[in-house]
């Protein structure tokens, strides 16, 4: 799988630091749901829709529950967009 | 960088220096023109505890709930903010609002907030209405039944634990129906039976205190059905509505949680040329300035008559036009399709001043705040100028479209009131008996002679059931004559007047020129020989008349007459109180301590009476209270 460049990384990391309220800076890829205090489940759903939002895609709730990183949200949307 | 990267900028900047107008300005701007999730998360962790917004005011909101709102949550708290509220929102639990509601030692009870919303809809509460599943016609009339009882359980048990105000969703009318359009020709079909549930609850909440209604269904087809509903989002997350619309269903519990709160906007100061009509009227001239004949298809006779319905619903109008006074007053008497006429506006500037001062000068005149200021301006520049160097007044954010003009108005949601008193409905003409007064006084040589001229009569009365809305807003709004700034609802004031404790009077105002109407506000906790002023408050409106000294020796008289030997008065200082604040001392009352900024004031009716000013007629009652 091709890994999601670089800007495209950016923009998730900006919508993501929105929907937590937390700084764009304390982001990376690999920041996740583990490490991150403020990504619970309740935010993860308002991550979900705000990514979906943000980037003009449709991700379906069984790839919802497995999208717990900011990588794997990248590659996601990455995908979808070249569907 | 883009428009929203640079409002985004300017908002961290706006908050980080304290610039509360400029912020709430700016924040309204992003929202509204990208009202998205990210942009809801950047406000929500940009502006509350920042220094901006630190003098904002806060409403503790708990949400009853059927469904999933966490992700709406976001959108409502940047609609307070984009109106300068921090919204405190607690969500209780999924469908569990029957046991919190029931339940006196709920969430709910223990959080005691400022205002409950029960937010429903038709699938959870009434799912045979929704889907069609009945299996015979009586079986819908049963739901109704089942619904409407189940609903006022809650409503009534809600209102006996609790003086906050409710808001209460109507349901939503079905999608599809079972017998498709033979539905609709039966009374007891879906379709109409969800009706009639709704109409029983306008019924239910016009029966109990502070219980409103919002209207769902009228807000989904507002917007579509089709473009409302979300069926992947309901399936997967139990939220019903589509992302877009999340905002849509969040600006409408704001404008209730405005409403229900104390009123943030008072006044509408509306601009002149190309706003309430086209064209410039000192160079086109009355003839040659544009109001087209029908209401219907002309843009600036829609936003009048947007804005005269504000007028009757008790919004305060004023003007500030850069205009020669002469031009534009002739347009406004003469001009014969104008519906706004001179005697709407309470304060006028017409002149080349700059606007934000005027805009101060029409605020003192008015005796409101220039935070309850909203200003009206086709002019982007003007609009502005004013967020900048009059950060406190409200700017509307008008479209280029002047077709949109009139609903830009209309969906103000500052402007919304969810009970009329009558001196709401009166106040415009209220506003014209002053500038007869006003201009009384500048004609009579001393202020004692202008007393005697004006011809005032106070009438006081027990607080009844008529007057519990009014009593109950004069607590909400009133901020300069007011002793104790505490806000109560409409339970709490009936609480008070049925208590045995405590007496709440009404004090209505009269004079030559016309009806002030109620006016202000008395409550004591009465103890045999003691009673405690726990309210006393005047409206601005009457403010500088001696009328507050007629209250107070109606107040003396009333306790001599129960065998009371003292009244004690407390005066709680805040930042628009301070023309109350030499009242006790001024009418005898002496000092007795200090709780925190808090003074006690103590007066011993052995010792002394207070007179009410001659000038003052004070009316008996027509019914003694007992």
């Amino acid at each position: 799988m091709n890994a999601a460049p670089q800007d495209l990384v950016a923009r998730v990391i900006e919508v993501a630091a929105d929907v937590l309220g937390v700084a764009a800076t304390a982001l990376t890829a690999d920041s996740s749901a583990e490490s991150v205090e403020a990504w619970d489940s309740i935010s993860h759903l308002n991550l979900m829709l705000a990514v979906e939002q943000a980037t003009g895609t449709r991700i379906e709730p069984e790839q919802m529950v497995e999208l717990t990183s900011i990588g794997k949200i990248a590659d996601a949307v990455l995908k979808l967009q070249s569907q | 960088m883009s428009t929203v990267d640079e409002l985004r900028t300017q908002i961290q900047q706006a908050a980080a220096h304290g610039h509360a107008g400029l912020c709430r300005g700016l924040a309204a701007r992003l929202w509204h023109s990208t009202p998205t999730l990210a942009a809801a998360g950047f406000l929500a962790k940009t502006l509350p505890g920042s220094s901006a917004a630190s003098t904002w005011p806060s409403r503790r909101v708990f949400m009853l709930r059927s469904f999933t709102v966490e992700p709406i949550i976001p959108a409502l708290v940047a609609e307070g903010l984009a109106a300068g509220v921090v919204f405190d929102v607690t969500v209780g639990d999924f469908n569990a609002y029957s046991q919190e509601l029931l339940d006196p030692s709920s969430r709910l009870y223990e959080a005691d907030p400022d205002v409950a919303i029960l937010a429903l809809q038709t699938r959870d509460i009434a799912p045979e209405l929704w889907a069609g599943t009945a299996t015979s016609q009586s079986a819908y009339a049963a739901a109704v039944e089942r619904v409407t009882a189940e609903l006022s359980t809650l409503v009534e048990a809600f209102r006996s634990r609790s003086a906050r105000p409710l808001v209460l969703h109507g349901l939503d009318l079905p999608v599809q129906t079972a017998d498709g359009i033979g539905d609709h020709q039966r009374a007891a079909g879906q379709i109409n039976a969800v009706r009639e549930i709704n109409r029983r609850l306008v019924e239910l909440a016009g029966g109990t205190s502070d219980v409103y209604v919002l209207d769902y269904d009228r807000l989904v087809s507002r917007h579509g059905s089709d473009r409302w509903y979300d069926e992947r989002l309901w399936a997967s997350a139990r939220l019903p509505l589509s992302t877009g619309l999340m905002p849509a269903l969040a600006g409408e519990w704001a404008r209730f949680l405005f409403a229900t709160g104390p009123a943030l906007a008072k006044v509408l100061v509306c601009d002149l040329d190309n706003t309430l009509w086209g064209g410039v009227i000192g160079e086109d001239g009355i003839e040659g300035i544009v109001l087209g004949e029908n209401e219907q298809t002309c843009p600036y006779l829609r936003t009048q008559r947007a804005i005269l319905d504000l007028y009757d619903r008790g919004i305060i109008l004023a003007i500030c036009s850069k205009n020669n006074p002469d031009d534009a007053l002739q347009a406004l008497e003469r001009h014969e399709r104008m519906l706004l006429r001179p005697h709407h506006f309470a304060a006028t500037r017409i002149n080349w001043i700059d606007k934000p001062v005027n805009l101060a000068e029409i605020a003192t005149e008015i005796s409101v705040g220039l935070d309850a200021l909203v200003f009206l301006d086709d002019n982007p520049v003007e609009r502005e100028h004013v967020m900048q160097h009059a950060p406190e007044v409200r700017v509307l954010d008008l479209p280029d479209d002047v077709q949109q003009f009139a609903d830009c108005v209309r969906r103000f949601p500052l402007f919304e009131r969810l009970r009329l008193t009558a001196e709401d409905r009166e106040r415009g003409a209220m506003y014209a008996q002053q500038r007869c007064r006003d201009e009384l006084q500048r004609s009579t040589a001393s202020v004692e002679d202008y007393y005697r001229s004006l011809g005032m009569r106070m009438q006081v009365d027990p607080v009844g059931s008529d007057t519990m809305a009014r009593a109950s807003q004069l607590t909400q709004k009133t901020n300069q004559f007011n002793m104790t700034t505490r806000r109560y609802t409409e339970a709490e004031i009936a609480a008070f007047a049925a208590a045995d404790g405590h007496h709440a009077w009404t004090v209505q105002v009269a004079d030559r020129f016309g009806d002030n109407g109620i006016v202000g506000l008395l409550i004591v906790e009465a103890g045999p020989k003691e009673w405690r002023i726990d309210t006393f408050l005047m409206s601005c409106r009457v403010i500088g008349r001696t009328v507050e000294s007629a209250m107070l020796a109606w107040l003396v008289e009333r306790a001599r007459a129960a065998g009371v030997t003292r009244l004690v008065g407390e005066f709680v200082p805040t930042k628009k109180n301070a023309p109350a604040a030499e009242t006790f001392a001024g009418h005898g009352f002496v000092p007795a301590g200090q709780a925190g900024t808090a003074s006690r004031w103590v007066f011993e009716l052995d010792h002394g009476t207070i007179r009410a000013p001659e000038w003052i007629a004070i009316l008996e009652p027509e019914v003694q209270p007992t």
